[in-house]
């Protein structure tokens, strides 16, 4: 009875046929999620059209996106921030830019506010004012939403629409885009905000001092991320530069809400 | 002769698969402190890490909130679950049947493998909405964290009540009622007693696996990272604070040793636990 | 009513609250889930760009990572667990304590080392191997425990009436010890299927998630609990909830099928 034996070399046989596969060409992106829905869709499109190459897709964020494929352990970032030099290491990266992904202020309908100027909105997410009622809406507690650190979303929101003053330490953080959204249509007096190139059913999007976000006039709007993919620049004409050339030349980039072409 | 060369081979291969078991949860520790190590070598590292402020942008790594929310998370969960639990155990160590048993036996064992995301899933679309409109706050919270927590662990609490209850012998059982007492009274001196040990093992079991949950507490328990005020404010917990902060700080990075603390942390917990279900618990 | 039943019947209200909650759990998901579990969903390829499509990739990498995770793990946790049950082993309460403490190791903390080994320092992709590398850290207490359970289980008298019948150590385990403990490690190699396929936080990092056109290895591997976590969580498709809901029945299906699978298999081992 040597089953035991049989089964270990066939888990053996097993395992290392998978490590002795012939090795089929890997690329990895990984970074920003805030494109993750555009890269799932194009990446499939650059796969047909080269065989024998696979592509894998992580989350990850900006900061990660921009450290990995400095040192090599991915082939394309991508990151909503700019690269700061103690993230590369000094490795030279080349910029794809993805075009612009609009930040919307979002409200749960339920507020009764749909249009603030700029010191209320700052007011509003450091946490400074309470209740709707404080900025002419309902008797309703304000209930911040945020995003975590790694959010490229969250430093745009901070540095271009609270001139560098946080969000409130008291915000609900929401892991991703979607559950931001999720969350601030189903919490009555939520605000947040979400990156997007239309306004979502079930919530407000504020006019913030003057500005009116316009999906036909997108490029007006004056907070957005700049989402960008990154390749070393090592890698010259390789399957990474590619591919990165490939997915910022996309035409239906637009349809994931990534305007113009660079910025 | 040949057979015992045989043995020995077999012997010997045994021993090294335990070996390298050994070694590499060993080092599965030892690559967490090799992380750590970064920040711990630092000059007050301890007073900045037990601090209630979390803020690692500008350098603030205290993670006292997220071991509060770990705490009172859990301990909700417990609240909530162990009488559940009670109640569906002795409830099915009173049917008579065997069929009956081993289907609920089954059918608990199913429940157990439910995967959390779909707890959590549930959590987002009911238990959220329902402490917002019932209890107040903004639905996100250590209290939804909890009871989807609860239900989480109910599974695993039932089956081992159960399964130290039925542990006790009956004749544990018919000397208590042949001596006068009634079914409660036998239940709560005679068989709560005699199933002590399985029941505070399988509540332990229980806990470790409340504190390491992470997809479910994300997805409802709201994030924040400030010191949580009271039971229907937002909060985080040592894991959720993990996979929420891991984007930030690649490996290599201070706040990635931090994280690495977290875990260290999260270790140590679930090793105390260990030894408290070794020393009161030990049921074989 | 019997005299001194009170407490009993608390018992039975809370069972029966018990009861309720996980009838509203697995209810609504299925009735979230079910109008939309269709073959169609189950045997097409996802499609991004309209937001439909089916989970076919995702289904078969939950079922090859699974599968070559207990292939690699069940050997390696029986061996553990017949070294420390059936030889004398030295430090046999360290490998315990060890082994219990990484049995209720957050699988996120596991995730995270296993990228910082795995994709850090050997330079392995994001991929469904490495993803594979996670799952069995995760699975290898487990069927370390599962299996010493079932060594348990048997009855010491047939070791030694087999060591007295002059089989050498190694036989008698071979022979006899196995054997008898052979469906009690089917119905936990079950459990274990069913506790991976249900793995998501630590899938996230080390495995990727997405699906690549071209099969391999090496390729990302997104699994069915990933697909719900992501589409809840990334998607801004309109109809997510429902996909969630119908990937979500889909994986319950999937594990309640494998626990029966190998509950059958050890009834008829037995």
């Amino acid at each position: 009875m040597s089953w035991i034996w049989a089964l270990l070399l066939m888990s053996l046989t097993i395992a290392s046929g998978a490590v002795a596969q012939p090795r089929t060409e890997h690329l990895s992106i990984l970074g920003a999620t805030s494109t993750l829905g555009y890269l799932r869709a194009a990446v499939p499109e650059w796969e047909r059209l080269h065989p024998g190459y696979t592509v894998s897709i992580s989350g990850g964020g900006s900061v990660a996106g921009v450290v990995e494929v400095s040192r090599g352990r991915v082939d394309v970032g991508v990151s909503d921030v700019t690269p700061q030099k103690e993230w590369t290491g000094g490795v030279r990266l080349v910029r794809v830019p993805l075009g612009r992904l609009p930040i919307l202020v979002i409200v749960h309908p339920g507020t009764g506010v749909s249009r603030v100027s700029a010191a209320e909105i700052e007011a509003l997410m450091t946490g400074r004012v309470n209740s709707w009622r404080q900025v002419g809406g309902a008797d309703l507690p304000v209930v911040v939403m945020s995003r975590p650190l790694a959010s490229g979303a969250l430093s745009v929101v901070e540095q271009k629409m609270l001139s560098g003053r946080r969000v409130t330490t008291r915000a609900i953080v929401q892991l991703s885009n979607g559950a931001m959204l999720a969350a601030v249509r189903e919490t009555p007096g939520a605000i947040g905000f979400l990156e997007s190139g239309v306004v979502p059913s079930g919530v407000l999007a504020m006019a913030i001092g003057g500005d009116r976000y316009n999906p036909r006039n997108a490029l007006a709007w004056p907070y957005f991320a700049a989402p960008a993919l990154y390749y070393r620049a090592s890698q010259g004409s390789g399957p990474a530069a590619d591919l990165a050339h490939f997915l910022g030349s996309q035409g239906y980039r637009r349809d994931y809400g990534l305007y113009g072409a660079a910025s | 002769m040949r057979d015992w060369t045989h043995g020995g081979l077999a012997r010997g291969l045994l021993a090294a698969t335990a070996l390298i078991f050994l070694v590499a949860g060993l080092g599965l520790v030892a690559a967490l402190f090799l992380g750590a190590w970064r920040f711990l070598g630092e000059p007050s590292a301890l007073s900045n890490l037990f601090g209630d402020f979390w803020d690692p942008l500008r350098n603030r790594y205290g993670v006292l909130p997220f071991i509060v929310g770990s705490v009172v998370v859990t301990l909700g969960a417990l609240v909530m679950a162990v009488p559940l639990a009670l109640g569906v155990a002795v409830t099915l160590a009173e049917q008579r049947t065997a069929g009956m048993k081993d289907f609920a036996v089954r059918a608990l064992t199913v429940l157990t493998a439910v995967p959390s995301v779909i707890f959590g899933w549930w959590g987002l679309q009911m238990v959220v909405p329902w402490v917002r409109a019932r209890v107040g706050g903004p639905g996100f919270s250590l209290l939804a964290a909890g009871i989807v927590l609860a239900l989480m662990v109910l599974p695993t609490f039932s089956l081992f009540f159960f399964q130290s209850l039925e542990r006790v012998p009956q004749s544990l059982r018919e000397g208590s009622a042949a001596l006068g007492a009634t079914p409660d009274q036998t239940l709560w001196r005679v068989a709560f007693r005699a199933a002590m040990p399985g029941l505070t093992n399988g509540l332990l079991v229980g806990v470790a696996r409340a504190l390491g949950e992470t997809m479910a507490v994300q997805m409802v328990i709201g994030g924040q990272t400030a010191l949580p005020s009271s039971l229907t404010s937002p909060g985080a917990t040592l894991t959720t604070q993990i996979i929420t902060d891991m984007t930030v700080f690649p490996p290599g990075t201070r706040g990635h040793a931090v994280l690495d603390i977290m875990a260290l942390l999260l270790m140590l917990g679930m090793y105390v636990l260990v030894r408290l279900a070794e020393r009161w618990g030990s049921v074989s | 009513m019997k005299r001194g039943m009170v407490w009993h019947r608390v018992a039975a209200v809370l069972f029966a609250i018990a009861a309720a909650g996980f009838a509203l759990i697995l209810g609504s998901v299925l009735w979230a889930g079910l109008p939309d579990l269709t073959w169609h969903f189950l045997a097409s390829w996802p499609n991004e760009r309209t937001g439909g499509g089916g989970i076919l990739p995702e289904l078969i990498n939950t079922g090859v990572m699974v599968g070559l995770t207990l292939v690699i793990t069940a050997p390696l946790g029986l061996a553990v667990a017949v070294y420390r049950r059936e030889y004398r082993m030295r430090r046999a309460a360290t490998l315990n304590h060890l082994r219990a403490t990484l049995l209720s190791a957050p699988t996120i903390v596991v995730g995270l080392v296993v990228y910082r080994v795995a994709v850090g320092w050997w330079h392995w992709p994001v991929s469904l191997l490495t993803g594979c590398l996670a799952l069995a850290v995760i699975n290898w207490p487990f069927m370390v425990t599962v299996a010493g359970e079932a060594l348990e289980g048997v009855p010491q008298g047939y070791r030694e009436a087999s060591l007295a019948l002059g089989a050498s150590r190694w036989q008698t385990i071979r022979r006899v010890v196995i054997p008898a403990s052979l469906a009690q490690l089917v119905e936990g190699l079950g459990m274990a299927a069913a506790r991976l396929a249900g793995e998501s936080a630590a899938l996230i990092v080390t495995a990727g998630v997405n699906v690549s056109r071209h099969w391999s290895f090496w390729a990302p591997g997104e699994t069915l609990a990933v697909h719900i976590w992501y589409i809840r969580t990334e998607g801004l498709v309109l109809n997510r909830d429902a996909a969630a809901a119908a990937t979500g029945v889909t994986l319950m299906v999937l594990i309640a099928v494998v626990l029966w699978l190998s509950r059958r298999i050890a009834r008829w081992l037995e």
